[in-house]
């Protein structure tokens, strides 16, 4: 955001720049507005001598302290300003000067403005003067008409003095007037915080004095206008504190943890000491904005419509916002590694600006819709309902999933939540009622909707849950995951899914080191099949020893079986051939006491079983699809 | 028809190395593989090889399969083309014939480099440098990388940051016993383990929102001599939560939920109040009781992850609810501790299940068969988690391998059980908080056994008995009460003029009671990754020491019980089993089995029902069952057709075999199997059958090998053996390696043995 101030102010600066160069050198306060100036890094000057490959330029310069004076000779041919982002190349011509003392400066004459071209690499666009006059009229400095072009060649008019005051604060009044004037087009480049294209419509005034500029009129940005907003990368210490150890020297870092106070209190934000948001910022309702969200994976924002906002600037040209933005349209774009999905803004969505355009608060809801079948949502949690139910839990639903962006622009906050839309009528009400109330009991678990939610995104399908699944204690890992952006979330939960895979996985290969190798594309992928694969797993329970017909899971025995190599004697492998568990494949091993008849021998073998579960006879002899009780 | 195949696949082979060239696209080139070459740059005193090896798994894409330097699998893939359909015929061949081309272009070589730089990194090789570099050879382009590498550092010192808080006190206590130990090499695993262990501790003190990953390591490597310090810290930006501990305020069991209605409100009405457990129940399905049993705490105690883990699978193991899940809430109790409301929703299944099965299995000693059964299920008979079971079976088994294919056994019976949740004794209640909840099972059962052409059996039986797991790696099976009578009818003629001849036939049809009572125990090495695994089984069964004491018997067959002669024996056997991993996915596995059954007084034989038994697809590969045989008695044919077993008393087995990995779903194995039977008493196969003195004698020694095929639920084997000592010729003829003769026709009809069986043989 930096950059935006960046722009704000250059784009103040450059506006008077024209004019103030010559005006404040012919004023006499140069030393301090040089210093001023370049401490601002926006321009230095070059010595009044000829340079080489320049005209000799007859404005001669004796900076600082060297003579304490200044002498201005007529005809001043050639100013050069550069800068670290700006170049301007300046050919102007003054009538006549006189010498002054350089406390006493005084000045009459109107000084030309031949041609001089402005080129501000954060504007990516060029403006120009073609025979301009500035008025200098002592004390005090008037523009009549002075015309500013843009590249295609609209105007933008200034009106209005510069006037009394002491040296170092002088009063202002003048008036700027454009229309579709193109401030701004820059392609996206490093380093760039702001790119896109930028045309206003501009009618301000500006009194007050060069202190405290105050600013007043209209600011409209028109239907061109297509812009990109940066935010700043996630400071990298946060993504290794999620790491599992950190490289250090202790003669440097100290490690006591120091008591931390209330000092994390964030600071209040305090706006502009001199604020006034006498501009009124108009925004057209087909100009787009675009915000990245996430710069490293390139998750975005992209609003479009009309907005209505105060602005202003304080006095350290900080830009101030003030006013509700809420776009008509738009959408959240999430660019994952692995996948691309789009979540479009459900009405009520704004930005609330109200100090630094940096500091405006989101709330912004977005909606991703998937149809899938709800079967493994509800999974083993309907208890005994009629089959035809049960069968129309597999049909294919549209469920949204909403993301809620709230928290400020620079430090973004995403959640969650899933629903079934109510316009859906065609549904059962016991089917209704039963992914209603599902969902209303997620919303009470942040790791079971953070889970879910990463299953819908990333396989377009519910994750049925397992009684065993609640054996991790708190599950902090899920419910503790980056929420800066979807894209952050997603690489989160896989992380802390992964982790608990790879322990299966590889774990004689020495692989924990998961993190690190994750890094690469393809490695995600892997992970995302493996993923898959496990949470298609569940229709395989395993036990050892002696069980009486319970088919509960037990975890080493069916790692150990998945390995392919089988150790244990008297293990009962079930897999299920349908999902409800009807047909059922099992194989099994007998030991010596529940052989009869045939001495110290064990038995091994393969079964087919066809289970049908009731809690009434009359539900064995129910068709599928048979409508009872309706 | 061979030849032609050979032809023909040299044929395809030479055309498909050939062919690739020019499918490759221009400005591509294939990617051949990796290459790592380890550069010892001080004294890494570690594997080489072996790091190698673990390197080029962080190489990435993966190489394309190559014969004779050829991708004969890309040729395939560019040949078939697009399938049209996703399932047909071309579809098929590409899948399993082909492989998707990969490309230089898709190879990031800085990227993996980046890789195998961390890989070493996290196992302690610091400072090592990966550089890639890419060498093109005609139309394919492999890396080369060359890795420097310095030797592992260790681990100095272990440090806690301390701050004073409880957490971390609590985490020093637990210092003792921790995997980062000094003198270790740095791996970032034991860092990851030790952060696992302590979380595990902590959660269980009642730090519930506790997590390893608010544990954070610090490593430094700048103290020199290649050596590190690692420090420990909490984190300081954990959440406030993770910074207390919880006691557990209530303690809500839902045992109806469905989402068929709203979530239950928290509030208590509606809700009964036993042992401290608020339970709503409303259509009273279950026993308030059984949830005393099931949940292992109480309000008021400190939160434990394994209470919590404890009482779930109690839950889940109760096998009347489907689902069960656990929520944890924070709240304040009443002055005024962070404290966790905690709600158990469990969704019943369904109270009955009516069951089909048919199964087709193989025993040990090579009957193949096949059973079908019914069963009927009802899990919550008394509203306690009971679980009676009815069950019809009639099945069939037949012994190929045998030299009498005739022998075919029929099999029919009935069976009840009552299974119970918990420890039952009459007028005693145990109290226990296990991780699985004690079973006890209450069995009847009939069967009717027909043996063909000879004779029937009646076989009933009733069972009391109770298992429990100590631990999710040693069972307990205790059954104090195991009572089986057999008798025996229906002889054919044929059968009665065999026991004319030779009335020690009879033994096979004696009534018989046996009074017993049973114990076994086992346990196996619960990591199913580690190295060496162990499983052993140990089991003890007595019978008839009551009525034997009671009756005063002293004399085979002498006293009855019901007016059946009851057996009276000790039997006491153990299975020890030893697997070993090796390189390259080899399994090494071995068995240990020895067995003692002495019977005494009433009896002078074990029942056949409880004989040991040798030979035959899992116990001695190279003998057929049947044809070996107790001591150094050689079956007769005789034997072999008309004794139901060939079995013996006391029993010693020792297997062995090396299990390798061959292609796809196949594995191989070399096999070395030893072991004998013998009896204590003359009766049934004289003074050659008996336990003597030089018992070692007289084992028998096989040898062999198999193919396998996982067909990933169940696994189909194939092993060939041959005899390597028979005990039943004179003392010193008895090894026969030297007789070996492949190539000899009668040799082979005469010795080798072919087994296919379903699962390991152990």
């Amino acid at each position: 955001m930096d950059q935006l101030m960046l722009v704000v102010q250059t784009c103040v600066v450059m506006v008077f720049l024209n004019s103030f160069i010559f005006i404040n050198a012919c004023y006499g306060q140069h030393k301090n507005i040089l210093q001023e100036l370049s401490n601002k890094k926006f321009i230095s000057f070059h010595s009044s001598k000829a340079s080489d490959s320049l005209p000799p330029a007859l404005l001669n310069y004796f900076l600082y302290d060297s003579l304490r004076h200044i002498n201005i000779v007529s005809n001043v041919n050639v100013i050069t300003v550069t800068g670290n982002k700006a170049q301007a190349a300046a050919f102007v011509s003054a009538s006549s000067g006189r010498q002054k003392k350089i406390f006493r400066p005084e000045w009459s004459r109107p000084l030309m403005l031949d041609t001089v071209k402005i080129s501000l690499k954060s504007f990516g666009t060029s403006f120009f003067v073609y025979g301009q006059k500035l008025i200098p009229d002592y004390p005090a400095i008037s523009f009549k008409h002075f015309v500013i072009l843009d590249s295609p060649g609209h105007s933008l008019t200034i009106n209005g003095k510069v006037y009394g005051g002491d040296n170092t604060n002088k009063n202002l009044d003048i008036k700027i007037t454009t229309k579709d004037f193109l401030l701004m087009n820059v392609a996206s480049a490093v380093n760039q915080r702001v790119f896109g294209k930028a045309v206003v419509d501009v009618d301000l005034r500006i009194t007050g004095n060069s202190n405290l500029p105050l600013l007043e009129g209209n600011f409209y940005l028109t239907d061109e206008t297509d812009l990109t907003f940066i935010l700043p990368e996630k400071n990298s210490s946060e993504a290794s504190a999620k790491s599992v150890v950190q490289f250090i020297d202790q003669d440097s870092v100290v490690l006591k943890a120091t008591k931390t106070t209330a000092s994390a209190t964030k600071k209040e934000i305090q706006p502009g000491k001199y604020f006034n948001e006498s501009v009124q910022i108009r925004v057209d309702k087909n100009v787009s904005f675009k915000i990245l969200i996430d710069p490293n994976s390139g998750d975005y924002l992209q609003l479009k419509g009309a907005a209505k906002l105060n602005g202003g600037i304080d006095s350290t040209g900080k830009l101030f916002l003030k006013g509700l933005y809420a776009p008509d349209f738009g959408y959240y774009e999430l660019n994952s590694q692995f996948l691309n999905k789009r979540f479009n803004l459900l009405p009520g969505s704004s930005i609330e600006f109200n100090g630094l355009p940096v500091d405006a608060k989101m709330n912004i809801r977005s909606v991703y819709t998937i149809n899938t079948s709800p079967k493994n949502l509800l999974g083993n949690e309907v208890g005994s309902v009629d089959r035809h139910i049960v069968s129309s839990f597999n049909q294919e639903l549209p469920f949204n999933v909403i993301l809620f962006l709230k928290g400020t622009l620079s430090n973004p906050a995403i959640s969650f939540d899933i629903q079934l839309p109510d316009s859906n009528n065609t549904i059962s009400k016991v089917l209704k009622n039963s992914i209603n109330n599902k969902l209303l009991q997620l919303r009470t678990d942040i790791s079971g909707i953070n889970k879910q939610v990463f299953a819908l995104l990333a396989m377009d399908r519910f994750v049925g849950e397992q009684s065993t699944d609640f054996f991790k204690g708190n599950d902090a890992g899920l419910s503790d995951v980056a929420q800066e952006s979807v894209s952050m979330f997603l690489a989160s939960v896989l992380d802390h899914l992964a982790s608990d895979l790879f322990k299966g996985i590889n774990a004689d290969l020495n692989l924990t080191s998961y993190q690190d190798f994750a890094t690469s594309d393809a490695l995600q992928q892997e992970l995302n099949v493996e993923l898959s694969k496990s949470f298609l797993n569940d229709r395989l329970s395993v036990t050892t020893g002696k069980n009486f017909g319970i088919e509960s899971i037990d975890a080493s025995a069916k790692a150990s079986q998945q390995k392919g190599s089988r150790f244990l004697p008297a293990v009962t492998t079930n897999y299920k051939l349908s999902a409800d568990g009807k047909y059922l494949l099992r194989s099994y091993t007998k030991n010596q006491f529940e052989v009869i008849l045939d001495g110290y021998v064990m038995e091994t073998g393969l079964a087919f079983l066809v289970t049908m579960d009731y809690e009434k006879f009359k539900e064995l002899f129910w068709k599928n699809g048979e409508k009872a009780g309706k | 028809m061979f030849r032609f195949v050979l032809y023909c696949f040299i044929l395809l082979f030479a055309i498909s190395s050939c062919g690739v060239q020019k499918y490759v696209p221009a400005g591509e080139k294939l990617y051949r593989g990796a290459d790592i070459q380890l550069i010892n740059q001080g004294k890494v005193t570690a594997s080489l090889p072996l790091l190698k090896k673990q390197l080029k798994l962080a190489t990435k894409p993966a190489a394309m399969k190559f014969a004779l330097g050829k991708p004969y699998k890309i040729w395939w893939w560019y040949v078939l083309g697009q399938p049209k359909r996703p399932k047909g015929t071309r579809a098929f061949l590409k899948n399993k014939l082909s492989e998707a081309p990969v490309f230089a272009s898709q190879v990031n070589v800085d990227a993996t480099a980046k890789n195998m730089q961390d890989f070493l990194t996290n196992l302690g090789y610091f400072h090592a440098t990966v550089k890639g570099d890419t060498v093109n050879k005609g139309y394919m382009t492999s890396v080369r990388y060359t890795v420097h590498i310095f030797p592992q550092y260790k681990i100095k010192n272990i440090t806690w940051v301390n701050d004073d808080s409880d957490l971390l006190k609590l985490m020093q206590e637990k210092q003792e016993g921790g995997i980062l130990k000094r003198g270790n090499g740095y791996r970032l695993s034991d860092i990851q383990a030790e952060k696992d262990r302590l979380d595990l501790y902590i959660k269980s003190k009642g730090y519930y929102y506790f997590s390893s990953a608010y544990i954070m390591a610090y490593a430094d490597s700048t103290i020199g001599n290649n050596e590190v310090d690692i420090l420990l810290s909490i984190k300081k930006n954990i959440p406030e939560n993770a910074r207390h501990a919880y006691t557990i305020n209530s303690i809500s069991v839902f045992p109806n939920y469905t989402l068929l209605q709203p979530p239950p409100g928290t509030s208590k009405t509606g809700m009964t109040n036993f042992d401290e457990l608020l339970i709503r129940d409303t259509v009273h399905k279950f026993k308030p009781a059984l949830f005393k049993d099931a949940i292992t705490y109480r309000p008021g105690k400190m939160y434990s992850s394994i209470d919590q883990n404890t009482t779930l699978n109690r839950l889940i193991n109760l096998g009347v609810f489907k689902f069960a899940k656990n929520r944890y809430e924070q709240t304040i109790d009443t002055a005024g501790n962070p404290a966790l409301n905690v709600f158990y929703y469990l969704t019943p299944t369904k109270r009955k299940s009516l069951q089909a099965e048919i199964n087709g299995f193989s025993k040990q000693h090579s009957f193949l068969g096949t059973q079908a059964s019914l069963n009927w299920r009802n899990r919550n008979v008394f509203k306690g988690a009971e679980l009676l079971l009815i069950k019809g079976y009639g099945g069939i088994e037949m012994s190929f391998p045998d030299s009498f294919n005739r022998i075919t056994n029929f099999r029919a019976g009935v069976e009840a059980s009552i299974n119970l949740p918990r420890f039952y004794i009459p007028f005693i209640h145990i109290k226990e908080y296990n991780l699985y909840p004690p079973h006890t099972r209450l069995l009847f059962g009939y069967e009717l056994f027909r043996k063909q052409y000879f004779y029937s059996k009646n076989i009933y039986r009733l069972q009391y008995e109770f298992v429990w797991k100590q631990g999710s790696n040693k069972e307990h099976w205790l059954s104090p009460i195991a009572l089986t009578y057999i008798n025996a009818g229906k002889l054919t003629d044929t059968f009665r003029k065999e026991i004319f001849y030779n009335p020690a036939l009879l033994i096979n049809i004696n009534s018989e009671l046996i009074l017993g009572s049973t114990y076994s125990f086992t346990y196996n090495t619960t990591n199913p990754f580690e190295k060496r695994q162990w499983y052993f089984k140990g089991s003890l069964d007595i019978a008839g020491n009551i009525a034997g004491l009671v009756t005063g018997a002293n004399e085979t067959r002498q006293k009855k019980v019901g007016g059946t002669p009851f057996a009276q024996y000790i039997k006491a056997d153990i299975d020890v089993r030893y697997k070993r991993k090796l390189p390259n996915n080899f399994d090494w596995i071995n068995q240990l089995l020895i067995g003692v059954g002495i019977p005494y007084n009433n009896s002078n034989i074990l029942p056949f029902t409880k004989q040991y038994v040798i030979g035959g697809s899992a116990m001695l590969r190279g003998f057929r069952w049947r044809e070996i045989g107790p001591g150094s008695y050689l079956p007769t044919l005789y034997d072999q057709r008309l004794f139901q077993l060939v079995g013996g008393d006391y029993k010693l087995q020792f297997n062995s075999e090396l299990r390798i990995p061959l292609f796809a779903k196949f594995s191989g194995t070399v096999f070395l199997d030893m072991g004998n039977v013998w009896t204590k008493d003359t009766i049934l196969f004289g003074k050659a059958g008996q336990l003597k003195k030089d018992f070692y004698k007289e084992i028998a020694v096989a040898a062999g090998l198999g193919v396998r095929f996982d067909a990933g639920l169940i696994l189909i084997r194939a092993d060939l053996g041959f005899p390597l000592r028979k005990p039943y010729l004179p003392n010193v003829q008895r090894w026969v390696v030297s007789k070996i003769e492949l190539a000899d026709r009668n040799w082979r009809q005469q010795n080798l043995v072919l087994n296919i069986a379903l699962g390991y043989p152990f």
